[in-house]
Parts: C-alpha cells; sequence; structure tokens
C-alpha cells in the first residue's frame, strides 16, 4: 500500500528539499515570518519617517548656525544609509550675498557637512542662484536604535543682510516638509 | 513690511550682526529666549552663541523703538 500520509514527526528534519513541493504550492501569508529590516535586498527602503517645518527665525552670521531642524529618524537596522530630503526653503534680500547651505547630523554632533549648497543673491549684477532644497545620501553606519536629527546649518559672506528660515509674512497655516528613509546595507 | 522683517531690519539698523533669532519675539522676554548674539567661531567652522543678555549689546526696549520707526 502507497503511503499517503505523513506525520509530521515522521518527516525528518532539513530533509525537505524545493523538490517536495508541489509547483501550486501557495504558503499562506499567516505562515510567513514577518519581514524585518535586515530580511531586505540591499538598497531597500525600510523606514521613512516625516517631520514638518513651521517655524520663523532671521539670521546673520559669517560663521555657520543652525537655522532648522529637519527632523529626526532613529534606525532600526545596523550600517543602514539615510536618505534625506531637506524642504525648508531660504529667503534672502539683493544684497551682494553668497549663503552657504549645509546639511549636519547629530552623528557627530553637527560638527561638519555632510553636504553644502550655494545660494546667491546678488543685485549689482543682478545673479540669483537659488536655494532649492537638498537631497543627501548619508552613509551613517550607526548601531540600530541610533537616533539621528538633521538641521541646516547656514552663514553668509557678508553681513550686509541676513537670511530668513522662514519669514512667515504674517500669515500662519505653512509648513515644510522633510523626509528620512532608511535604507538597507 | 512683515513682522519678522520689521525685526530683521531693526537690528541691522542696530548694528548688531552677527546674531541669530529663532522666532518672532513680540515682548523682553521673546526676545531674551530667542535671540543669541554670535561672539566668535569654533574649529568647525560654527557660530559661537551666547545667550548672556549682557553681551547683547541691545534691549528689546531699543529694537522696539527702532522697529517702531519702521
Amino acid at each position: 500500500m502507497a503511503i499517503t500520509k505523513l506525520k509530521a514527526l515522521g518527516v525528518t528534519d532539513g530533509t525537505l528539499t524545493n523538490t517536495q513541493i508541489n509547483a501550486s504550492a501557495a504558503i499562506a501569508q499567516s505562515k510567513m515570518a514577518a519581514l524585518t529590516g535586515a530580511n531586505m535586498p540591499a538598497s531597500s527602503v525600510i523606514q521613512i519617517v516625516g517631520s514638518t517645518y513651521s517655524s520663523s527665525g532671521s539670521f546673520n552670521s559669517q560663521s555657520y548656525v543652525a537655522s532648522a531642524t529637519l527632523g529626526t529618524i532613529t534606525t532600526t537596522i545596523a550600517n543602514s544609509k539615510i536618505l534625506t530630503f531637506a524642504g525648508v526653503p531660504l529667503q534672502t534680500s539683493a544684497n551682494n550675498n553668497i549663503y552657504y547651505v549645509a546639511l549636519r547630523s547629530s552623528v557627530d554632533s553637527y560638527a561638519s557637512n555632510l553636504i553644502m549648497q550655494l545660494s546667491v543673491n546678488y543685485s549689482t549684477n543682478g545673479h540669483i542662484l537659488p536655494y532649492t532644497g537638498m537631497t543627501f545620501l548619508h552613509s551613517a553606519n550607526q548601531s540600530a536604535s541610533t537616533a539621528i536629527t538633521y538641521k541646516l546649518y547656514i552663514k553668509n559672506s557678508g553681513s550686509s543682510a541676513g537670511w530668513y528660515t522662514v519669514d512667515a509674512w504674517g500669515e500662519s497655516g505653512f509648513g515644510y516638509n522633510s523626509y528620512h528613509q532608511e535604507i538597507a546595507p | 513690511m512683515s513682522d519678522i522683517k520689521k525685526v530683521t531690519q531693526a537690528l541691522d539698523n542696530l548694528k548688531v550682526a552677527p546674531y541669530v533669532c529663532r522666532g518672532l519675539p513680540t515682548n523682553e522676554t521673546e526676545f531674551n529666549s530667542m535671540f543669541a548674539k554670535i561672539t566668535g567661531e569654533d574649529e568647525n567652522g560654527t557660530a559661537i552663541e551666547s545667550s548672556d543678555k549682557s553681551k547683547f549689546g541691545i534691549t528689546w526696549a531699543e529694537v522696539k523703538e527702532e522697529m517702531d520707526k519702521l
């Protein structure tokens, strides 16, 4: 008599292979262990954190000053990267200034620029290089459960005029979003 | 002119720069908490900020008086 049923305990552990699985077999999702960040292929997005900036501030400094906080993301796995989209604008006036807009993180206590972009507003020759926001892929290389905060640090070339992040123009209800994506290593 | 521009214009007229003002102050208490004078620069190029009123070189009353002229 052919054997048509086997009790689970009758199968030796580790002996079933792909060959014994019927091509039409579909293992229910409910039987699968939940995916974790560590299971994801490299460069997969593990999580997204958003932060809304709705503050006002005026600055005039020829050294870098923290001008806007862009939010905090807490890593879920070790050595992940963080892809940051910084959406806080910069308002300047036509007073012959160069503005240095830098992204810094709490990983090194905001000591160094991850990336710096120039914005120019020159009235003498009418040249304007607007700041259009920034993106940056940060190889943070931190352990899991590390909270990383990002901030915009800005300085200007001369004190003839400062900058605003942001000038609300007497309005309320505005918000500028920044997003941080944790990327699998 | 927006309110924050008045603050900034007043600070510029009074030649207070370099400074930071994180927020829109409407009274002395708010000004003293939002304003900081840049007193130097560290080895990373980051401004050294002072929230010590004695180092502001300006008072809220002076800023407000200048704002009222604008």
